[in-house]
């Protein structure tokens, strides 16, 4: 058994082993209880595990209100991981000696345990000591990373921003307890880094940097996970007795979540992921097997709807409309589902609010995700012809042609009523290009599955697009801005009795290709001259591809999706065509412009 | 299990009002304050952070840490004062004793062992209000000479680490800085010394909610009010307090309600929010705010007193509850205070109000309970089409796409103009009951 506990919501997920897969018995969920008139995380945890019991038929409570285990006579569970991000999640400082270097290692250290970075601290960020000093005081960090200097290096640098951690004295959240700090830098530093921190705790870990050329993100995970329990969940109602009651199988939400998609993209590919929650937005991406998380601290769809509207701009949400809003209704709603973020959308307008502001959501996540998944920094290369621009320092790892699996989660794209409307989203509000595979984690099993890759990392894996995973469909979007009407490829797709169908897309289209149920099928791209898909400019490309929910979209807008196609008309007709028009629950299939059929439904099974 | 939160509640509420730094406080437990009583304070000459090289100081080697440890006598957190050593060293084979001293009194916020450096960041009470900043002695000139160089006269006014006198040689340059912020208040044309008067500002801290102290400490004071409270859903501003005066409707805002707390039982337009900036309202409470109304992010410009404004239904419309407006009615013109800042993250911290009116306090407090009714109970709707109404609770009705295509179980309303449906995560039932 799983139990995730969210801000708003905990969630139950009872797995029985099924071959080579777990299948799920029964899932339930309960309102979350950290605030309210009786703050107990525990209320919530048991509410949700009693609807689990009435659902999935099997006694799971004892009668002190203890979890079962282990099974017995179809009674009790095996095993159980919780995670959670509720109460604020893990809050963390990330501090190195150089911003570019040993800070940024730092900061994706924290996110990949599933952190929010509240502050990066470096010694040339141009602030004074001080104004470091009250950084970190303000922003009463669950935890400081501290990184920094090579194994072979000089440790004074690295000793000075230990210095500054020294002197702020940080107080934890809600107590007086010294907030602890993780040492990730240079090795021979530690006697120093010892005597230096004095009273505040401090547990030594791996160095992230043990040379320029490598970095071991994942090196300061277990400790982090550690004090997390110790010093995190200790101060939450309630989180006492579920670490009681969890023992070591609880841990950050993100964590867990970000795991699925690193035993993703260990098979091979590209993956990017994106969860959408109520008041952050996270991304997971593994390019070429090297992970990356970030987080979006503001861009959440109900406690930070309002805000995020003043990041984005009225204006930039109200162009993904498909019809003209009042004036002031925007606002209006985006300022009710602040004040009341547990409500859903009832009528069409609502949702075609509440999915135009997660486009935006989902733009500025991505923004900022490109900015952490970078290649490392400060490493030294010889030039030459045969260098490979992806390996150059500091260059985006995350190309927007580079992703062969996107996934979406969270709320809005979970519960979007079609699966048209979800990859609307999608392909509206994260600007890839090339050829990939849309998905939307339906129940949200990311984390849960997560906990249960801790121990069978393949099983988990298995059982994601079986139990909850939608495919959407296969998208080719060619990158660029085009001159509309101009054709830009050709795509082949297997007609029947031997033959292929021919359909052209022009700039400024978006086709919906119908593909044959059953496996894949083997589409031939033809790029205009110029054109890259994937296999060199102008050059055809053969493709493994499934039709999923939506079908084979191919969509020739360009990217960035130009004002011209951002007016309600050519948002409605967008819309239209992948069935993801308010209110609309199958959609149309065809193009913008002629039609060429429907696509044939097709969920998860296994992956393609 | 439902989500339940208070609306409102009757009882006494405790509240800290606290210094940002240790102060004096004037209050004393027992007392009977006003919001506006001040109740403790501090007089702060802006505590500049003083650097001390103190490596430079005793001639110490760069980059040995272990050597600098050694030679510190102070740490972090610690209070010196000044002229306090805070480092010695022996030196040669003589074992020649240098000391370096603090020029000022106050905390070490810094030290830097493997730079040899530390910030003293000066105590804001003990700090001089005068600094004295010998001219000619540090530019090793005669009184006359060293006063022709200076850049500032009697009257100006210097930043810290401005340039009061610099002299340039053939080969270096001597120049002697601000060491904080002031006005130059005299220049003593035999000596060559010039004297910088430092501002100082009398921090106050006023009680904020009417009713008695119940503990007071270094920094703080505990005030209790006895009366209700009333939880917001939205709020932004700072702390403000003042008279009640509840609006009729229709009802202008005008220059009577400067220094009031305000409620409008209906929505908030643009022009009252306008009216009640333009006549210094201390506080706005609405059941909700057209969006105009509603201030946009930043903060409007320093120095403008912007009421502070507490939603308590959202911004869809609708009216307050009967039994909110009843208790703001029955307060009129007693003491209210509005704290509308709330913790966005996971609504741990709703805005609310506080009324000193016990007389007028409900007889039991009102709760939202979410997820969860009985037949008859009353509601309230707070999201879509039917947001802002109130009704009474009929049943369930199965799982159901609604008209935005989103499947959810829904509620059968009654409303005034009939049975409506409302999605289950859609209205809030109405219960003076927590369990």
């Amino acid at each position: 058994m799983t139990v995730d506990v969210g801000s708003t919501t905990t969630k139950s997920i009872l797995f029985v082993r099924d071959g080579m897969r777990y299948r799920v018995a029964g899932l339930a969920t309960a309102p979350t209880t950290v605030e309210g008139a009786r703050p107990d995380v525990m209320a919530g945890f048991r509410e949700s595990l009693r609807r689990l019991e009435r659902r999935a038929g099997r006694r799971l409570l004892d009668a002190d209100g203890g979890v079962l285990r282990p099974e017995r006579d179809g009674e009790g569970v095996d095993a159980l991981f919780v995670t959670s991000s509720a109460a604020g999640g893990l809050v963390m400082a990330a501090a190195g000696v150089v911003r570019k270097l040993t800070a940024e290692s730092a900061e994706r250290a924290a996110l990949g345990s599933g952190a929010i970075v509240g502050e990066i601290l470096a010694l040339d960020d141009d602030r004074s000591h001080l104004e470091r000093i009250e950084a970190l005081r303000r922003l009463q960090p669950d935890l400081i990373l501290i990184a920094g200097g090579t194994d072979q290096a000089n440790p004074s640098s690295v000793l000075r921003i230990v210095e500054i951690v020294a002197a702020a004295r940080t107080r934890a959240r809600g107590g007086q307890s010294l907030v602890p700090v993780v040492f990730a830098g240079n090795v021979q530093a530690r006697p120093m880094v010892q005597r230096i921190l004095g009273e505040i705790p401090v547990e030594f870990a791996d160095n992230i940097r043990p040379t320029l050329e490598e970095e071991r993100t994942g090196a300061p995970g277990e400790v982090i996970h550690r004090l997390f329990l110790e010093h995190v969940m200790a101060h939450a109602p309630g989180y006492d007795e579920l670490a009681a009651l969890a023992g070591r199988e609880i841990e950050p939400t993100p964590r867990a979540a970000g795991r699925m998609v690193e035993a993703l993209g260990a098979s091979g590919r590209n993956v990017l992921a994106f969860d959408i929650g109520g008041a952050t937005t996270d991304v997971f991406s593994c390019v070429r097997g090297v992970f990356h998380r970030s987080v979006s601290a503001h861009a959440g769809m109900s406690y930070n709807a309002v805000h995020v509207l003043g990041m984005a701009g009225e204006e930039a949400v109200r162009r993904w409309l498909p019809f003209e809003p009042a004036p002031g209704a925007l606002r209006r709603w985006a300022l009710n589902k602040t004040a009341h973020p547990t409500t859903i959308p009832e009528t069409e307008e609502e949702i075609a609010f509440e999915q135009a502001l997660a486009r935006e959501a989902l733009r500025l996540a991505w923004e900022q995700h490109m900015r952490i998944a970078v290649t490392l920094r400060g490493v030294h290369h010889e030039r030459g012809y045969t260098l490979d621009q992806s390996e150059l320092t500091g260059v985006p790892l995350l190309q927007p042609n580079t992703v062969d699996v996107l996934v979406g989660s969270g709320g809005v794209l979970s519960h979007a009523p079609s699966p048209g409307q979800a990859l609307a989203m999608l392909l509206d509000g994260v600007p890839l290009a090339g050829v990939f595979e849309a998905y939307v984690d339906q129940e949200f099993l990311m984390p849960h599955l997560g906990g249960l890759a801790r121990h069978d990392a393949d099983a988990a894996l298995a059982t994601w697009p079986a139990e909850g995973l939608r495919f959407l469909g296969t998208c080719v979007v060619p990158a660029g801005s085009f001159r509309p009407g101009t054709p830009l490829l050709r795509l082949e797709v297997p007609a029947g009795g031997g033959e292929a169908a021919g359909h052209v897309l022009r700039a400024g289209e978006v086709l919906r290709v119908p593909l044959p149920e059953g496996g894949p099928v083997r589409v031939r791209i033809l790029p205009r001259r110029g054109l890259d898909m994937g296999a060199g400019p102008g050059r055809p490309r053969e493709i493994e591809a499934r039709g999923g929910e939506v079908g084979l979209v191919a969509d020739g807008r360009g990217r960035p999706v130009p004002p011209g196609l951002q007016k309600p008309a050519a948002v409605r007709r967008w819309l239209e065509l992948v069935g993801g028009l308010p209110g609309l629950a199958g959609g149309g299939a065809g193009a913008v412009g002629g039609a060429v059929g429907s696509a044939a439904p097709e969920r998860g099974g296994a992956w393609a | 299990m439902t989500y339940i939160r208070p609306l409102l509640e009757p009882g006494t509420f405790e509240h800290v009002r606290a210094l940002a730094a240790e102060g004096r406080v004037l209050a004393q437990v027992g007392d009977r304050v006003h919001p506006d009583d001040v109740v403790a304070e501090v007089e702060l000459v802006a505590g500049a952070p003083y650097f001390i090289d103190v490596r430079r100081e005793l001639g110490l080697p760069a980059w040995d840490p272990e050597r600098h440890a050694d030679a510190l006598l102070v740490r972090v957190g610690d209070r010196i004062r000044a002229h306090d050593p805070i480092a010695r060293v022996e030196l040669g084979r003589l074992r020649e004793v240098r000391w370096a001293k603090s020029p000022v009194g106050g905390v070490v916020e810094w030290v830097s062992l493997t730079a040899g450096q530390l910030i003293v960041r000066e105590d804001a009470q003990s700090a001089s209000p005068v600094e004295v900043v010998d001219v000619a002695g540090r530019l090793k000139l005669p009184p006359s000479v060293a006063l022709r160089l200076l850049r500032y006269r009697e009257g100006d006014d210097v930043q810290a680490g401005a340039v009061l006198a610099a002299e340039a040689s053939y080969l270096s340059r001597d120049v002697v800085y601000a060491p904080a912020d002031g006005c130059i208040e005299r220049i003593d044309p035999q000596t060559g010394v010039v004297y910088i008067v430092r501002p100082s500002t009398l921090s106050r801290l006023a009680a904020g909610y009417p009713g008695e102290v119940v503990a007071a400490a270094a920094s703080s004071v505990t005030v209790r009010t006895s009366g209700w409270r009333l939880w917001g859903v939205l709020g932004r501003g700072p702390l403000r307090w003042g008279p009640l005066r509840p609006l009729e409707e229709g009802e202008p805002v005008t220059a009577a309600h400067e220094g009031c707390v305000v409620a409008v039982r209906g929505e908030l337009t643009a022009t009252m929010w306008e009216a009640a900036r333009r006549h210094r309202v201390a506080a706005v409470v609405a059941a909700s705010a057209a969006p105009e109304a509603w201030p946009p992010e930043p903060a409007r410009s320093a120095g403008e007193r912007s009421p502070a404004l507490m939603l308590t239904e959202g911004a869809a419309g609708g009216a307050m509850l009967d039994e909110v407006w009843t208790a703001l009615e029955r307060s009129a013109d007693r003491l209210a205070t509005v704290n509308p800042v709330a913790h966005v993250r996971a609504g741990a911290l709703p805005p609310a109000m506080v009324v000193a009116a016990p007389e007028a306090a409900p007889a039991e407090p009102l709760y939202a309970v979410k997820g969860d009714a009985e037949e008859g109970e009353p509601v309230r709707v707070v999201a879509g089409r039917h947001a802002g109404r109130r009704g009474r609770f009929r049943g369930w009705t199965a799982p159901r796409r609604l008209p935005s295509g989103v499947l959810s179980e829904a509620a059968r309303i009654e409303l005034d103009g009939g049975e409506a449906e409302v999605a289950r995560e859609n209205f809030e039932t109405l219960r003076r009951r927590a369990g």
